[in-house]
């Protein structure tokens, strides 16, 4: 069964329209990126998913069922997690709290278990417990991030820029964690990325979106080999 | 260098700034709204003892559970019905700061209302009323019990706040919805209830503080308004956004104030004490001129440094 479907999106803020007609679906286990020049709309798409924006008409779908006008905190519920490429963690809070919270809903047993659970995920930031989260590392602090939205034990985890302002070594890791999440734990991703190339490179799937439409779908290895939309859209020969 | 009045002076008043500090800072994180009204709160909470004690002859210090109560409520109702529904209408922070100060007009007057009531009841011609106890003997001292209690209860204020605020799930829920509330909605926090937590902490705590005003100063319905920018001093040099800085911030306003007045009034300066009341304004600009974010941003390391290579 699908795990997440979208149908013919049209979506914007207000009476600002970003998005026109925008159909894909996800599979368990599946990475799809979402690459396309800046403006495009990328991080739009992934909040009209989570319920952020204005959707004028069309469906998303999730396990067969739609939950196109659900409210943001009801989709988390379900099993879907939004990372935004900013405001992801509390920077005042420690790392524990910050996990801490990010159970906030759960029953006090399975809290640890959760935690331990995503800590053997990522153990970069076990020595980090207890240091606030401003203190830490970019790559640190989106793998923070991470760790929260795993504790919930989602379905599918949608990622804003994840490897943004990052140095490639670490973006080299986050990369590797997103592909763990994948093949280990067998969650559907979606992912924004400006770094085409290395989102092209992990992915399965690939949504090309130029000024709010989507100009390509399908494997990452027919978008690079179609030389015209590959270098004009995203520099990548 | 000073007398033991004076330092007991200055440690009284810095305990109730402090108090009041606490609160105006909580509920400034919590809608970044700086409340006009809080300096009332406090008024209220000393009209509370003092009614019950002039007129139900009751312990000031037993009526400590309704000096924190009172002012508690009414500080939760504001912000449930008056600065909530105005935030959630996407109200500016200058329409929050307007509608505090209607609400401090309305309490303000309120109160000198309640004050004339009070007036006929006790026929008295004044209005200013105060509280009077005997100094106990402290290890040859003679020592005002209010010096004692109150900073008792700043420093008991203090530890529950901490542990409030670092080891409970709510406490932590609560510094989270502060700095991230749309992330804490997301994660499934109920922000307004946290919000509604703060407000309710903070008029309790500037009602303890009423508790202890009239021991000091006459009390009538403008001492709150009137201690209203000292409070407001103590939280921006604490920050604005942190507990321990508004408590470090009172304790600074507290102490230049009585300390300060008491030195600048000697020989060889001799200034009139009547500027007592603009010497934690000075404080305070100071502050803002060196330390713009408060002092709890100015770094120790670098400080260390300094002195090392000195």
């Amino acid at each position: 069964m699908k795990l997440l479907g979208v149908e013919d999106l049209n979506a914007g803020y207000g009476k600002l329209q970003i998005l026109y007609g925008i159909t894909f679906s996800l599979e368990n286990k599946e990475i799809l990126a979402i690459v396309g020049p800046n403006g495009s709309g990328k991080s739009t798409l992934l909040k009209s998913i989570f319920g952020l924006t204005t959707v004028y008409s069309g469906k998303v779908i999730f396990k067969g069922e739609e939950i196109t006008n659900k409210p943001p905190h009801e989709k988390a519920r379900i099993g879907l997690a939004y990372l935004p490429q900013i405001g992801n963690t509390f920077e005042k809070l420690t790392v524990i709290e910050n996990l801490k919270m990010a159970c906030y809903t759960l029953e006090e047993h399975e809290v640890k278990e959760r935690i331990e659970e995503v800590l053997a995920i990522f153990p970069h930031i076990k020595p980090y417990l207890k240091r606030r989260v401003w203190s830490l590392s970019g790559g640190e602090r989106q793998m923070v991030a991470m760790a929260m939205a795993l504790t919930r034990r989602p379905e599918i985890i949608m990622m804003d820029e994840p490897s943004a302002a990052l140095a490639p070594k670490i973006a080299s890791q986050i990369f590797e964690k997103i592909v763990e999440i994948r093949d280990s734990l067998g969650k559907g991703v979606v992912l924004v990325e400006q770094n085409a190339k290395k989102a092209l490179e992990v992915c399965d799937k690939a949504l090309l979106l130029v000024a709010g439409q989507q100009a390509f779908l399908g494997s990452p290895e027919e978008l690079l080999a179609d030389p015209e939309l590959a270098q004009t859209y995203l520099g990548v020969k | 260098m000073f007398s033991l009045d004076v330092i007991l002076d200055a440690l009284i008043f810095s305990n109730m700034i402090s108090l009041m500090a606490i609160g105006l800072t909580l509920t400034y994180q919590t809608l970044k709204v700086p409340n006009f009204a809080h300096g009332d709160l406090v008024t209220l909470g000393a009209y509370a003892v003092l009614f019950l004690y002039k007129t139900f002859n009751v312990n000031p210090y037993l009526a400590l559970p309704l000096a924190f109560l009172i002012p508690a409520f009414f500080s939760l109702l504001t912000y449930l019905l008056i600065y909530k529904p105005l935030s959630d209408r996407g109200a500016s922070i200058v329409v929050l700061m307007i509608a505090s100060i209607a609400v401090e007009i309305i309490l303000r007057n309120m109160l000198h209302i309640f004050a004339d009531v009070m007036r006929n009841l006790q026929k008295t011609y004044y209005r200013s009323l105060i509280l009077r106890e005997k100094n106990i003997l402290l290890g040859g001292f003679s020592i005002p019990p209010v010096a004692i209690s109150s900073t008792l209860t700043t420093i008991f204020v203090a530890s529950i706040i901490y542990l409030f605020l670092t080891k409970t799930k709510l406490g932590v829920a609560m510094r989270a919805s502060i700095e991230n509330p749309g992330l804490a909605s997301v994660l499934g926090i109920d922000v307004n209830k946290v919000y509604s937590i703060s407000w309710f902490i903070a008029g309790g705590l500037a009602g303890l503080a009423g508790l202890f005003l009239p021991y000091r100063m006459p009390a009538d319905p403008e001492i709150g308004w009137g201690l209203l920018l000292k409070v407001f001093s103590a939280s921006i040099l604490g920050g604005l956004d942190n507990i321990f800085g508004a408590i470090a911030g009172g304790y600074i306003i507290g102490n230049v104030e009585y300390l300060g007045i008491n030195l600048l009034s000697r020989p060889p300066i001799n200034l009139s004490t009547s500027y007592r009341p603009a010497l934690p304004l000075i404080a305070m600009i100071l502050a803002l001129l060196f330390v713009p974010k408060g002092i709890t941003s100015i770094n120790m390391r670098k400080i260390k440094k300094w002195l090392r290579r000195q």
